[in-house]
Parts: C-alpha cells; sequence; structure tokens
C-alpha cells in the first residue's frame, strides 16, 4: 500500500481529512487506491465494507489482498 | 512377547518432567520392539508413553504438549496439510517432527526451479517429482511413526471429503482464493475446525477457522467477489515469509489438537517483515473464542 501514500512512498501512519459522512470507498478513491488492491479494510482493528461511514478520529488500516501459499 | 514387556526390558535412562523422573526408549529399541510384535512404530510409542516411558525423540517436546498424555493426543491425530508449496512443506514437517500420528498430504503438482528458493521439500534432485512423493519420501525419514496419506492431485469437490474424512484440523496452505474458499466449504460441512495462512513477497496472515466462525468471507470479501490470486504472482515469494507463517500456523494446529493456548479465531494476524509489523485485527465484532475444549 506503500505507493499510494500522499505523503510519499511509506507506510507511516497519516491524517486525512474527509468530508463528513465519507465512506470506506470514497477514502480508497482519494487515495487512488485501485479496487483489486484493497480487500481487506479495517477501522479501528475491525473488518469494514465499502460503504462503512467513516467517524472522526477512526484509524483505516488497508490491507493487501495476499493469497499465495 | 508382549509389547509392554518388550517396552519395560528396552526402557533405559532418566528423563526428568515436571518432578517426575520417565524412563526413555531409544528409536532403535521402538523399531526392534515393532519388528518383534508385528505392529507400527505408532503404536510401540502410543504404548510406552501410556506406560510412563519417553520415546527419546519426544523428550524436548514434553514441556509444550502437556506430557506423555499430550504427546499421545498428538501421535492418535489426524491433520490435513492442502497444499505442499512454500506453506504448506514446512508445516507437514513441523508436525512431523511433533508427532501428529496421521499426516494427510494433498498437492496436484510437482517441483520446478522456481520452487527452489522458498519450498523446502523441494530439491536440486527430486526436480519434476510430485510434491507429495517428495515430501512423503522427506518426512518418512524424519519420523517414520507418522502415517502419510498422500493425494498427488489437487483438492476438487469430488475429492475433499474422502480426504478430510477424520482429520482433526486441516492446514490452508493453498494458493489461490477459490481452492481456499471450496476447502472452508468442506471443513463446515464436516465440521473441522482449519487454519488459514497466506503470503505474499514481504506479507503475511493467518487465521483459526472453525465452522460457525467469521471465516474467509470476512478476510477477502463475500464469496460472490472476484476470486483471484492476490498480489503475490506480481510481488514473488521470498523463502522468509513462508517459513513464518507455516510456522505460525503449524502451532495454531498443535493448539487445537491439543486443547491448549489461546486460537487466533475471529481474528486475523497480518504481518509486515519489511516494517517489522505484527497486526491482530478483528475479523467480526464481538467474536472473541478461547482455544480450549472444543477438538
Amino acid at each position: 500500500m506503500r505507493p499510494y501514500n500522499p505523503h510519499g512512498e511509506s507506510s507511516e501512519p497519516f491524517s486525512l481529512q474527509l468530508p463528513v459522512g465519507s465512506d470506506i470507498a470514497f477514502l480508497l478513491r482519494e487515495l487512488k487506491i485501485p479496487r483489486h488492491a484493497s480487500k481487506q479494510v479495517f477501522v479501528n482493528s475491525v473488518r469494514r465494507e465499502k460503504d462503512y461511514v467513516l467517524q472522526d478520529g477512526e484509524r483505516v488500516a488497508v490491507f493487501p489482498p495476499i493469497a499465495g501459499g | 512377547m508382549e509389547l509392554t514387556c518388550l517396552i519395560g526390558e528396552r526402557a533405559q535412562g532418566s528423563i526428568v518432567f515436571k518432578d517426575e523422573v520417565y524412563r526413555g526408549l531409544s528409536l532403535a529399541a521402538v523399531r526392534e520392539i515393532a519388528a518383534l510384535c508385528i505392529c507400527s512404530l505408532k503404536e510401540v510409542e502410543i504404548a510406552a508413553l501410556e506406560m510412563g516411558v519417553i520415546p527419546e525423540r519426544y523428550e524436548r517436546s514434553l514441556g509444550t504438549v502437556g506430557g506423555p498424555a499430550g504427546q499421545v493426543r498428538l501421535l492418535r491425530s489426524r491433520a490435513a496439510v492442502i497444499g505442499l508449496g512454500g506453506l504448506g512443506g514446512l508445516t507437514a514437517e513441523l508436525l512431523t517432527r511433533m508427532g501428529v500420528g496421521t499426516i494427510v498430504l494433498v498437492d496436484g503438482d510437482s517441483f520446478n526451479e522456481s520452487n527452489l528458493n522458498r519450498q523446502v521439500m523441494s530439491t536440486e534432485t527430486n526436480l519434476g517429482q510430485p510434491k507429495v512423493t517428495a515430501a512423503t519420501a522427506r518426512l518418512a525419514e524424519i519420523n517414520a511413526a507418522v502415517e502419510l496419506i498422500a493425494y498427488p492431485s489437487f483438492a476438487t469437490p469430488h475429492n475433499l471429503e474422502k480426504m478430510l474424512a477424520g482429520c482433526h484440523v486441516a492446514l490452508d496452505c493453498l494458493d489461490s482464493l477459490g481452492a481456499r474458499f471450496l476447502l472452508q466449504d468442506f471443513c463446515r460441512r464436516l465440521q473441522i475446525p482449519f487454519v488459514h495462512g497466506a503470503i505474499a513477497q514481504y506479507y503475511g496472515q493467518l487465521s483459526v477457522i472453525y465452522p460457525g466462525d467469521p471465516g474467509l468471507e470476512a478476510v477477502y470479501g463475500p464469496t460472490d467477489v472476484e476470486r483471484d490470486r492476490g498480489i503475490e504472482k506480481e510481488l514473488g515469494n521470498p523463502a522468509t515469509t513462508p517459513a513464518l507463517v507455516a510456522s505460525l500456523q503449524a502451532q495454531e494446529a498443535l493448539k487445537i489438537l491439543l486443547g491448549t493456548g489461546e486460537l487466533l479465531r475471529g481474528r486475523l494476524l497480518f504481518i509486515d517483515t519489511l516494517q517489522g509489523v505484527f497486526e491482530s485485527v478483528q475479523l467480526e465484532k464481538g467474536v472473541n473464542h478461547s482455544g480450549s475444549g472444543e477438538n
């Protein structure tokens, strides 16, 4: 996910201002993360679907889909 | 001569575990007794443990399997390792070394050169061999008491029920989402817990999924979404992450078989080895099971 960090290629946490009522899908579009690259989104360590509406101060983690063995 | 008499005769030395002193039984003695009694090595080991004689090969395991009784429990257990690549090869080896009594090995693939960087069962001399053939040969050299049941085929809706029959745990060491969801379907139907593991590049993840738990759909999204291979094809897989995840998968399987510890149920452990981060995330709010007593 590092290439999608707006502050340069890094996996360091960063803060983002979003309009009230923004959902996860909106956030992913803002960060230009392609649909296929973001199967797993966790908000405060709980997996949420793309239509989950984000609240102020929540911590979002986006993991790439991993299926290799 | 009777099995227990022979074990009593050949037992020697002293092994101290939790202030109890046990006698030991060498590998050579286990082999000799099995030949004399026309029984399996596993039967000799179980009989020995039940009379307080420790096969020396398990001496260092006693402290983490719960003593002789725990080792008997492992020897009487059956685990299925589905997929024998980077994850499955090492997982199968670790379970074999710990003395899980019966291990079902499933893979329809053969070894090629691109496997050598990470798949512990592959060597320069067994390229082209079916993975189950190579794995069976190596595992039999490590612990001949373990019964190995090999299927040189890929898991399908037609063969999975037979492969999983009688198993106490399954290990998802597969490399495609479709096959993983298929395994989950059968584990749920047959009421078998499974340990999911997956890797890509520097990343790995695992979770323990019992029937009724939030499962792979909580990890990858609903089952109707496109089930592709994930990112590992473009990113590649090194030697290190499969070994790490396989090791953790084997440990979860052992905990399931022994009924000990806190299982990774309702949680996904996500590992980023580049940043040195282990992150445990909940798969569904309010789901937090303990690991005991459901084996």
